[in-house]
């Protein structure tokens, strides 16, 4: 094992560790005992894997779509609107072309990636505020044809179904295979190592004769692709979105912690997706079997989503966002 | 190879495993206590806290809890994704003898899972999968009663507060989303505004809100602001903590001085929250739904199918002075509220007799004993096609339009 | 007679392994200039860290005027009287000069502000120290920057100043002047531990100097009982073969010809106003001229990086005036920059980086070819001796002598026909340095070299020419190896 590995090992052994301390703390404070809560967290959590399996996949696409424009050097928050209209567009489509509805809502947040990343090439426009404004315009026009174009004939709370269903772990190898696809991009291509350059520094991509707008468009394109597709595999997932709109809502901004914690490498994304999961799951089950208020599991994700992804998210700040 | 790509960090999955035995322990402890009646009580993604629609089928449950010495957990989903395989977990694990679904959400889920655990008994409250299943009991609630009783009273109000302030005599409510409950809430109330056309001869403006969403206070603001800027002086709350958003709108109507008006509750009495500008709520008893159905599976009792609860079940209605009080005591207790109970109630009181007047107070009564004796039944929506028509109707003064039996002249 | 300093076997051991000091004996006597000479690594920064409280060391004893300390910070150095220049500053830009003496004066004591600036200016001017008090720091050249800093160090009551490489960022000019500011400061009963590699100037300012190699005490000697070719030696360990250049033959026909370039900067400033050169092959053309002069455009204009506002710019007689970087280097330009984050991607590997701009050579198809990255990665690190542990491992984990041998060694391992070499040697001890420059000479026979640099000896060893631009202009053409450092330092200065 190659002595950065052994470091992102130690480095996050640690981070969960400090994890589980402060949340224990917190627990402690707020008056309820911390040994059963995450016993039953993990336990719970871990208890059907078929579960984990299906919660995950989603995590792990909407974390490369963030995961991949910051290899080169750039914020995609939009990985919550992108998500949106993968889902939309493959209600939509999959009621007519089944599987390759999959396909169009990739490539529906593709085109909106790509639109962000060409704003931010060619006009200058920063990508973190016009993903912002998009996710929020996506999400009216979500709960606008949920309502009122793709409505349920019988429930009108809710949308039609979806035209197309996968099992939990053919979604999940689906997002696997993806994620490894991402790795293979990111390290065996040209353009990947041309991303990476450009993250690691405008200076040096300019050097090297780098296209710096071509790189970020395809990067941006290629984030929606994955975002896109997080959100087609959540609403499949659920086999319809309501007017909660509680199935999308966060997928965009969770892959962000995960991607994190899986320090922007694809396969740290799948195993930190994967984690996360089962701590959403295992809340509920704190809640069933403690009587602790549902908050108090938002409470113990967040923590730890924070101080796993705290010392490697400070390392980028300090470093202006510069990865290899 | 391995030192091209820096490896992943594979601490993850070495502490997944490790945690997995440290939890070990734990399922090891819980699984086998002692056997008793255990009942789970699983909500939608808003959860506690709305102050009506879910604390209410929590209190029914914790009643239970306490009377009927039965053992009640709580759940509440993270989002949409969960409802399926929470519930197929937990019928497959058996340990719950009832598992109460809290509102129309849970539909979908349901109707996949409940074939899949006949052993397994549910209870749908306030929503309904349209399938009769010996397993699944579904309570719905005939919002139109409710609703028609408020809407008397609320165009009472109105008229009276335009005789004290001037202005219009209108009246109007911030809704959640376009759902069948809902529907039943618009026909019952706009029946009961057209009914107090219809016997006093005086013309009530009418105006009606769909926010779309149960859990936004921010929206339920804006909309009360627009109403009650367009001159509405009676607003009644039909969307969850949504509403809680209203409430705050028309307080804040009157405090500012920019004109008077009410604002009118549902399902838990909410008069607490300001007594002297919420006077009135109407009741739809989820409590009641929650405890019934609790009731059934500890006496053994249990009988799946649909169960529509009105007036004359106690289901649904206007909430009386006591029912005020015990709500108040609640919030009181939970410091919610830092006024007395009996305080509550005193002003309640008051308010109720002075803008309630005589005249309106009979034309309730003469309609409550119509709907009670069964004289009158309302029209219930199949679909949203339906629901539009009965409005358009009602809007005309066609009262006997949303009457499936009886009429009224 | 208790020496002001002395350190008695200091060792550093850093957290990852690497041993940077072995018991290490060092003395600084009172009011006197005491030169601390090595290569870069040698420990000579570390050493001075540790005396200045911001590094702890292993093992070892410090003594201040025969007292034994532990400086925990800076500031407890600071109280003792200890101050260190950094060879990058520490000074905050967007602040003025008051403002930062104020800032770093009330860090140790309390004092109000127009005490502060009343004794920098009564001390500023019985020292002869100019510095503007006002002006906001970003906008000083690094002269005035390191007045700045040795005021603040003498406001702070500091009888100890450690300057580090203080002469790396100035021009010949400035140099001369702190050289003359330490022995006014000497006289004051100031001492100074000055810390260099560069031999010259150790003979220049020192009384003592102490010569570290591979972190050891290789010996202590009286400056003016030591010759510059002895403290080489000891230096590096080895006697240092200098570059002998031949003499080419005559030049032959025209490879490069710039004409009455303009170009402007990224803040829009004007930097180049028309320039006019020409490079015949076999020729290394030095461009010589104080930081900011245009050199540094000229050089991005060549290797595709800025657009010209106006001019031409003609490669073997075809027009290359405003191509992109590809086909720049596609033309046969090579470009190793002054800033190394400029030339590597510091968070990619040595393989990685050995093909930062020709990557499409080492790809089939879209997928890169590892194999000939690595081929070429292990050609570089051999043939210009870059220290590493893994192939694999960030450029930002090497020492910056490696990044530059690294970026340096990667131009010149390509094929290509003008070679742009900008402050080539930078950060490289002498016997890499050595080897550098006669790589670049022998580049000649591959085509030709325009060497820009702030290395005065450097330009003037290694060119056939010399070109010296002044605020965007040319202002004379020198002959390299004839000339003497007086005329370049004044033509440089704008002195016609």
């Amino acid at each position: 094992m190659s002595g950065e590995a052994l470091r992102a090992l130690s480095e996050t052994a640690l981070a969960l560790a400090a994890a589980v301390f402060v949340t224990s703390l917190l627990l402690l404070l707020l008056g309820y005992d911390p040994v059963s809560s995450l016993a039953v967290m993990f336990t719970y959590g871990l208890g059907n894997v078929e579960y984990v399996a299906a919660v995950a996949a989603p995590l792990v696409l909407s974390a490369l779509a963030f995961l991949i424009p910051l290899r080169a050097g750039l914020f995609n928050i939009g990985g919550e609107g992108q998500a949106y209209l993968g889902a939309l567009s493959f209600l939509y489509f999959s009621q007519q072309f089944g599987a390759l509805g999959l396909l169009a809502g990739g490539l529906m947040g593709a085109l909106l990636g790509g639109t962000l990343g060409a704003l931010r090439a060619f006009l200058g426009v920063n990508e973190v505020i016009a993903s912002i404004m998009t996710n929020w315009t996506l999400y009216y026009v979500t709960l606008f044809l949920v309502s009122r174009h793709l409505t349920h004939p019988e429930f009108p709370h809710r949308s039609i179904d979806v035209g197309f269903f996968l099992g939990s772990w053919t979604s999940f190898l689906l997002a696997l295979a993806l994620a490894l696809l991402a790795l293979v991009l990111l390290y065996n291509t040209l353009l990947g190592y041309e991303i990476r350059v450009l993250g690691s520094s405008r200076r040096a991509a300019a050097y090297a004769g780098i296209d710096v707008r071509r790189v970020t468009v395809l990067s941006m394109s290629i984030g929606g692709l994955f975002g896109g597709t997080a959100g087609a595999l959540k609403v499949m997932y659920v086999g319809h979105l309501d007017t909660t709109m509680s199935a999308l809502f966060g997928v965009g901004f969770l892959g962000i912690g995960v991607a994190l914690i899986g320090k922007s490498h694809p396969i740290g994304a799948v195993l930190s997706a994967a984690f996360l999961a089962s701590m959403i799951i295992g809340g509920h089950w704190v809640e069933l079997r403690l009587g602790t208020p549902p908050e108090l599991t938002d409470v113990i994700v967040g923590v730890m989503v924070l101080v796993l992804s705290a010392p490697y998210a400070l390392k980028l700040l300090q470093r202006g966002g510069r990865l290899g | 190879m391995s030192s091209r790509l820096p490896l992943p960090p594979l601490a993850l999955g070495v502490l997944l495993v490790a945690l997995l035995l440290i939890g070990g322990f734990a399922v090891y402890r819980t699984a086998f206590a002692p056997r008793e009646v255990k009942v789970a009580v699983l909500f939608d993604v808003g959860g506690r806290g709305d102050l009506s629609f879910n604390d209410m089928a929590a209190l029914g449950a914790d009643r239970a809890a306490k009377e009927l010495n039965v053992k009640v957990d709580y759940l509440t989903p993270k989002d949409l994704a969960h409802f399926v395989p929470l519930l197929e977990d937990l019928s497959k694990r058996g340990e719950y003898e009832l598992l109460v679904l809290v509102g129309f959400l849970w539909i979908d889920a349901l109707d996949k899972v409940a074939d899949k655990y006949p052993q397994q008994k549910y209870a749908l409250i306030d929503a309904s999968t349209g399938k009769a299943r010996a397993n699944v009991l579904e309570v719905l609630f005939r919002e139109q009663e409710t609703g028609a009783l408020v809407g008397v009273s609320a165009a009472g109000m109105a008229r009276e507060l335009a005789r004290e302030a001037g202005g219009p005599i209108k009246v109007g409510s911030v809704a959640g989303m376009s759902i069948p409950p809902l529907w039943r809430f618009h026909i019952g109330y706009l029946f009961g505004v057209k009914y107090f056309e219809a016997k006093t001869g005086t013309k009530v403006e009418f105006a009606w809100v769909y926010t779309g969403k149960f859990d936004d206070p921010a929206a339920g603001r804006r909309a009360a602001e627009t109403m009650l800027a367009g001159g509405a002086k009676v607003l009644y709350g039909l969307a969850g903590l949504t509403h809680v958003g209203m409430f705050d709108a028309v307080i804040d109507w009157n405090a500012q001085g920019r004109g008077r008006a009410l604002a009118l509750g549902q399902d838990a009495s909410q008069e607490w929250y300001n007594a002297t500008y919420i006077p009135l709520s109407g009741s739809k008893r989820v409590d009641v739904a929650v405890y019934r159905a609790i009731e059934m599976v500890v006496k053994g009792e249990w009988k799946g199918g649909l169960s529509v609860l009105g007036l004359a079940d106690g289901g649904v209605g206007i909430w009386d002075i006591e029912g005020v009080k015990y709500f108040a005591q609640i919030a009181y207790d939970t410091k919610k509220s830092k006024v007395t109970p009996e305080r509550v109630a005193e002003i309640v009181s008051s308010q109720r007799a002075r803008y309630i007047k005589e005249d309106v107070q009979r034309l309730m009564k003469e309609l409550e004993d119509k709907i009670r004796r069964g004289e009158i039944v309302f029209k219930d929506p199949r679909d949203e096609k339906e629901y539009d028509a009965i409005i358009k109707e009602l809007e005309r003064g066609n009262l006997n339009a949303a009457l499936a039996k009886g009429s009224v002249s | 007679m208790v020496p002001l300093v002395s350190m008695k076997g200091i060792t550093k051991v850093y957290a990852d392994g690497t041993v940077a000091l072995r018991g290490v004996t060092f003395e600084l006597a009172e009011g006197e200039v005491h030169a601390l000479l090595g290569e870069n690594g040698a420990g000579k920064t570390t050493l001075m860290r540790i005396l200045y409280g911001e590094l702890r060391p292993t093992a070892g004893e410090i003594f201040v005027r025969g007292q034994s300390v532990a400086f925990r910070s800076p500031q407890e150095a600071m109280r003792r009287g200890i101050a260190m220049v950094h060879q990058n500053f520490s000074l905050v830009p967007s602040f003025t000069v008051a403002d930062n003496l104020y800032l770093a004066v009330t860090s140790v004591k309390p004092m109000r502000r127009g005490e502060v600036e009343g004794r920098a200016r009564e001390l500023g001017a019985r020292l002869g120290i100019e510095v503007p008090l006002e002006a906001r720091v970003e906008q000083l050249s690094a002269g005035m920057k390191q007045r700045a800093e040795i005021l603040k160090s003498l406001l702070l009551d500091a009888k100890i100043i450690i300057l580090d490489e203080p002469t790396s960022l100035l021009t010949p000019l400035e140099a001369r002047a702190l050289l003359g500011l330490i022995k006014e400061l000497k006289a004051q009963q100031v001492s100074f531990v000055y810390v260099t590699h560069k031999l010259r100037e150790v003979k220049e300012v020192a009384d003592r100097v102490t010569v570290l190699r591979k972190g050891a005490n290789v010996g202590t000697f009286q400056v003016s009982e030591v010759s510059e070719a002895e403290m080489a030696k000891l230096m590096v360990g080895a006697e240092v073969e200098r570059v002998r250049r031949s003499r080419s033959g005559a030049p032959g026909e025209v490879l490069l010809e710039v004409e009455d370039l303009a170009a402007r900067d990224d803040m829009g400033v004007e930097r180049l106003k028309g320039v006019t050169l020409s490079v015949r092959r076999g020729e290394v053309v030095g461009i010589a001229g104080v930081q900011g002069s245009g050199q540094k455009e000229l050089a991005e204009i060549l290797a595709g990086l800025r657009r010209p506002e106006r001019g031409k710019v003609r490669l073997g007689g075809v027009d290359v005036t405003g191509r992109s970087p590809r086909e720049m280097r596609r033309a046969g330009v090579l470009y190793s920059p002054e800033s190394r984050e400029e030339g590597l991607a510091l968070e990619m590997s040595l393989v990685e980086n050995s093909v930062l701009a020709r990557q499409g050579e080492h790809a089939s198809g879209v997928t890169m070819n590892w194999k000939s990255a690595e081929e070429r990665a292990r050609q570089i690190v051999e043939r210009f001796r870059v220290v590493f542990t893994d192939l694999w491992e960030r450029a930002r984990n090497l020492s910056g002598g490696n990044q530059q041998r690294l970026m340096v060694g990667r131009e010149l391992e390509s094929e290509g026909l003008l070679l742009i070499a900008h402050e080539p040697t930078q950060g490289l001890d002498v016997v890499s340095a050595e080897k550098v420059r006669g790589e670049i000479l022998r580049f000649r026979e591959r085509g030709a070299v325009l060497l820009i640099s702030s290395d005065l000896d450097e330009v003037l060893e290694l060119s056939d020419r010399i070109v010296v631009l002044f605020e965007g202009r040319v202002v004379g053409e020198l002959k390299g190896g004839e000339s003497d450092l007086e005329r370049l330092a004044k033509l440089m200065g704008g002195a016609l």
